[in-house]
């Protein structure tokens, strides 16, 4: 299972508001696909997946801000 | 200076290492585990590997904020590094320096600096030293493309040229100062040739190639050490990942994903391994060996305490007096 | 007991030490022919291997001496002036005073800097006639700036022994000053205040060159029936506290004499801490004389206006102990 965890964004950046999720559950999505769009105080950035698969889980909503390092949804990876 | 089979190997492990080191880093950092940000030396391992592994423990090396790289290949102990990454009192600086600052003066790691191009003139003072102590150890200053123009880098180089001391400055060109192109940052291509403007030689090689790093550096230090004085020793390299570790995530792009590519085939981690192969030395046991000590590094990090809050006023000075250093309360 | 100059007394103090501890070494501009003065003889004495004349790279110099010194030297390194700190000034506060704290507590850096004429002279204007040391000690560095040939010798001693970073600002203004100096071996250790005249209506905390300014003051006020205490920091890092507050506790009444800028100065710095720790004892706000924050200017009655004065002083001073609204703590009737 892939964890889509907001990675740090910047040298000083701890948090960031989560804008629109790209992808629903049950989303067959493969590396690089746009999964959900954050935005930090210097910018708008849009994670990207690195494993193919299908979207299994998301765990956080549009308008949450939540710390880097946070797991914000899964990706069954395994078949 | 010719090789035997142990040390073939050894310069693997070092580039596997540190490969390794840095990947796990970036893991860290992005689960926050490493609070801030590091700049990773993927890409560039062979530099490292082949210029330490001609110098002695005595030697002196200083570093730059991309210093995990050089920092293992001197010998430091991955699980005190991984601690301070953390913040840990076990790390090597007690947590007090994280990164950019990770030194161990008993292996001549005079530490990664934070300043770019700050390390040069104290490698030369360490080299003066040295020379003034009758020792023939000599001191190994990196820097990057970019910090080749930093002020105090002209003024280390003058120096160590008009005193004739044991120094190698060792410019990793990775081709990019952040995102600034070498080619945009200065007219001379071959930065080797600057050496010239100080009276000193001047030598550029392929930073992909660790036999060829070390053969170079291996005169470069030779000559300093025989007191002929210092030596510019150029390595072309590339770094495969961004500046730091947020730069992806951020999106920051300024180099093509062609170029990245190109230099990707010429991975010294990949090339390096597979050349050993067939001249018939087989690294097998090296990558589980490395992940072995890596897993044991990341578990004795996470398992180490923090300091202390308090010693975060301990260390400032060697001669203390009541009420210093100030306390802001 | 015999009198020499200010410079002849610092010289002396690296002499000395540079023979009694062979890691002591010294870098500076023009220091062999000794420019400045301080380093006159050295090469003659001890050779080219422990006397370096550096290029204009006061950077460069400054880190060398860092990596010097961490490798076991113990160097001197002279600026002949202060705005070369500026120059320099990465190498000193975020690469020397930090560094060992960096590295938690690895190693020393045993480096003095010296700077044999600071403060203003007579028509060096702007960029020549700084006095920094706010700025270093800001940043934690250890500072010291004698008044007298002795607290030169003594102090200069202690900065080179200590193994920590330390800063050694000799005033322009001192340096042709002569005092009795001892002949025989002594330091004076760092963090030691020194009340240079005692006395019962006023402290005069006051500063390097203006020491002998505030001494001077003092003898007029006392035919005027003021008795003035002088106090003399010396050691502007680590601060001895405790001799600034026992003054202004036995006086109530403190004026700041300091020759660094007003804003975020030295003598925000005193005022501060005796606010904060004798604010019951004080019988008047707290007075700072200090430079203007501008360059110093060139042309003769520009310099003496912007900085510290003796006049300023002896005025503010009468100010102070005139019969004024405030009242004593106990509530009382103030009396002088």
């Amino acid at each position: 299972m892939y964890e889509i965890r907001i990675p740090k964004l910047g040298m000083d950046t701890t948090e960031c508001d989560v804008k629109a999720w790209l992808v629903k559950v049950g989303d067959r999505v493969g590396p690089g696909a746009p999964l959900l769009e954050v935005e930090t105080e210097k910018a708008d950035v849009v994670i990207e997946a690195e494993v193919a698969g299908v979207v299994s889980e998301i765990r956080a909503q549009a308008g949450q801000t939540v710390p880097v390092g946070t797991v914000v949804g899964l990706i069954d990876d395994a078949g | 200076m010719a090789l035997d089979k142990t040390q073939l190997i050894g310069l693997y492990r070092t580039m596997r290492l540190i490969r390794r080191f840095e990947e796990r880093v970036v893991e860290l950092v992005n689960r926050d585990e490493i609070p801030g940000v590091t700049h990773e030396y993927v890409g560039q391992e062979a530099v490292a590997t082949g210029v330490c592994a001609a110098l002695r423990p005595d030697d002196v090396i200083t570093s730059t904020h991309r210093g995990h790289g050089h920092i293992l290949a001197k010998g430091g102990d991955p699980r005190r590094m991984m601690a301070e990454l953390m913040g840990k009192a076990s790390g090597y600086n007690r947590g007090r320096g994280g990164s950019m600052h990770i030194a161990d003066l008993s292996l001549g790691i005079y530490g990664a600096n934070g300043i770019v191009g700050a390390g040069a003139p104290i490698a030369c003072g360490a080299a003066l030293a040295g020379k003034l102590a009758r020792s023939d150890r000599v001191a190994v200053s990196f820097f990057g493309d970019g910090g080749m123009n930093q002020g105090v880098v002209h003024e280390a180089l003058n120096l160590a040229a008009i005193w004739r001391l044991p120094v190698v400055f060792v410019c990793e060109n990775n081709g990019y100062a952040i995102s600034a192109p070498i080619s945009e940052m200065a007219v001379v291509e071959r930065l080797a040739d600057r050496a010239a403007a100080y009276g000193m030689p001047g030598t550029s090689v392929d930073g992909m190639d660790v036999l060829a790093v070390h053969a170079a550096a291996g005169e470069a230090v030779e000559r300093a050490r025989t007191g002929a004085g210092p030596t510019l020793l150029e390595c072309r390299t590339y770094r495969f990942v961004g500046h730091f570790t947020a730069e992806k995530a951020r999106g920051i792009k300024y180099r093509s994903d062609e170029e990245i590519a190109r230099w990707r085939e010429r991975d010294p981690v990949v090339t390096y391994p597979a050349w050993l192969r067939q001249q018939g030395v087989d690294p097998a046991m090296v990558d589980a060996e490395v992940e072995a000590l890596l897993d044991e590094a990341v578990a004795f990090a996470r398992q180490s305490a923090f300091p202390e809050a308090e010693e975060a006023l301990d260390g400032m000075y060697a001669v203390t007096y009541p009420g210093l250093p100030a306390r802001g309360w | 007991m015999r009198e020499i100059r200010y410079l002849e007394a610092l010289s002396e103090a690296l002499r000395e030490e540079m023979r009694r501890d062979s890691k002591v070494i010294v870098l500076g501009e023009d220091v062999r022919v000794s420019m400045r003065g301080l380093t006159k003889g050295l090469l003659q004495e001890f050779g080219p291997d422990r006397i370096y004349d550096t290029p204009i790279s006061e950077a460069g110099f400054t880190g060398l001496a860092t990596g010097a010194a961490m490798a076991g030297m113990r160097p001197v390194v002279e600026y002949q002036i202060n705005a070369l700190l500026f120059v320099a000034f990465d190498q000193l506060v975020d690469q020397a005073q930090k560094l060992r704290y960096m590295m938690g507590g690895q190693g020393t850096i045993p480096v003095t800097y010296l700077v044999p004429a600071s403060g203003a002279r007579r028509g060096l204007a702007g960029q020549h006639s700084d006095h920094p040391y706010p700025l270093l000690v800001h940043m934690g560095m250890k500072a010291v700036m004698p008044s007298t040939p002795r607290d030169a010798k003594g102090l200069l001693k202690t900065a080179i022994r200590e193994d920590d970073p330390v800063v050694v600002f000799a005033p322009s203004a001192l340096l042709a000053m002569k005092g009795p100096v001892p002949e025989e071996e002594y330091t004076i250790p760092l963090g030691r205040a020194e009340v240079k005249r005692p006395g019962d209506d006023l402290s005069i905390i006051a500063v390097g060159p203006l020491v002998p300014e505030a001494l001077k003051a003092a003898e007029q006020l006392a035919q005027e029936g003021i008795s003035a205490e002088v106090v003399d920091p010396r050691s502007l890092l680590p601060l001895d506290h405790e001799t600034i507050l026992a003054s202004v506790r036995k006086t109530g009444r403190v004026i700041l004499f300091d020759d660094s800028n007003r804003t975020c100065g030295y003598a925000a710095e005193l005022a501060a801490v005796i606010a904060e720790e004798a604010w019951e004892s004080l019988r008047a706000p707290i007075r700072r004389l200090t430079r203007a924050d501008v360059p110093v200017p060139f042309s003769p009655p520009l310099e003496s206006y912007v900085l510290p004065s003796r006049d300023r002083l002896l005025q503010e001073a009468r100010a102070l102990l005139a019969p004024s609204p405030y009242l004593s703590p106990t509530g009382g009737e103030e009396k002088r």
